[in-house]
């Protein structure tokens, strides 16, 4: 399979808002060579951008990339990848001030960077790891408390342990001199399950109790921490 | 009642982790506008066209 193209522009300080592609390189549903990405394999898809990128896409001096702006579609536009949210895909463009971001957890391209949904629960661990362009101070932080530093260095990890319930924030921030760059996101930990043996008489799947008018459901779920319903 | 049963079953949902893709990755890290840069997609993730 080889009918695969890139929609791709950048976002500039002088666009409008987060959807107002500016310098965009290719029309909708052709199919120029320069937009085809190359397969990998194993549905895995790659596209370069070469020259550099204000060159690329042709932004004069003087105006600001801030993000790059794509979708990856097929040749007639008719299947579309985007984010999960149906957004567009961005990447941001970087000056030479200091700048630090999330590698782990994974994140998800939208206009503001947003993790992958995480699934923790009271007494789990979360693997954190961030990078800076440069050597920095680098710290991580869990709801404001400091949970990991290091001097000039360009990575900081760390695997806190989450012993609360409830909206957490986990923060880096890289420091050189009096410039401080951070990046935060906010998950969910849920409380740790009741775990308790089953009634008395019950066993997998449905059991009707006296009158049918109610029943004990109950799961096999071997690997799961939870369900829902 | 048979059916009201069989309906909250087919409801409940099982979550499990998600895989360790990323629908979007690019070399260099910090890309300046200057910069070359190569964007790898992995359509696992995100709306999975």
């Amino acid at each position: 399979m080889s009918d695969v193209y890139v929609h791709i522009g950048v976002i500039t300080n002088l666009s409008t808002s987060n959807t107002d592609w500016r310098y965009s390189k290719f029309t909708w549903a052709t199919t120029p060579t320069a937009a085809q990405a190359t397969s990998l394999g194993n549905n895995k898809w790659q596209y370069p951008i070469t020259n550099g990128i204000r060159t690329f896409f042709g932004v004069p001096a003087g105006e600001t990339i801030l993000k790059i702006a794509m979708l990856f579609r097929n040749g007639t536009g008719a299947t579309v990848q985007r984010n999960a949210d149906g957004s567009d895909m961005f990447i941001p463009v970087y000056d030479n001030t200091i700048a630090a971001r999330f590698t782990v957890p994974l994140f998800q391209p939208t206009y503001n960077r947003i993790p992958e949904p995480i699934s923790k629960q009271v007494g789990d661990n979360i693997s954190l790891t961030a990078i800076a362009n440069q050597s920095s101070t680098m710290k991580l932080f869990l709801n404001g408390t400091e949970i990991q530093s290091a001097s000039s260095v360009t990575t900081i990890s760390a695997t806190p342990t989450l012993t609360t319930a409830g909206n957490q924030t986990i923060r880096v921030d890289a420091t050189v001199g009096a410039t401080t760059k951070s990046e935060s996101f906010q998950f969910f930990v849920a409380s740790a399950p009741n775990v308790a043996p089953l009634p008395a008489g019950v066993r997998a799947g449905i059991n009707y109790e006296p009158g049918n008018t109610s029943v004990v459901l109950v799961l096999y779920a071997p690997g799961k921490t939870r369900v829902c319903y | 009642m048979n059916k009201k049963v069989a309906a909250l079953v087919a409801g409940f949902c099982i979550l499990s982790m998600s895989g360790f893709t990323q629908l979007l990755t690019w070399t260099a890290d910090f890309p300046k506008d200057n910069d070359n840069i190569t964007i790898t997609l992995m359509p696992q993730k995100g709306n999975q066209a």
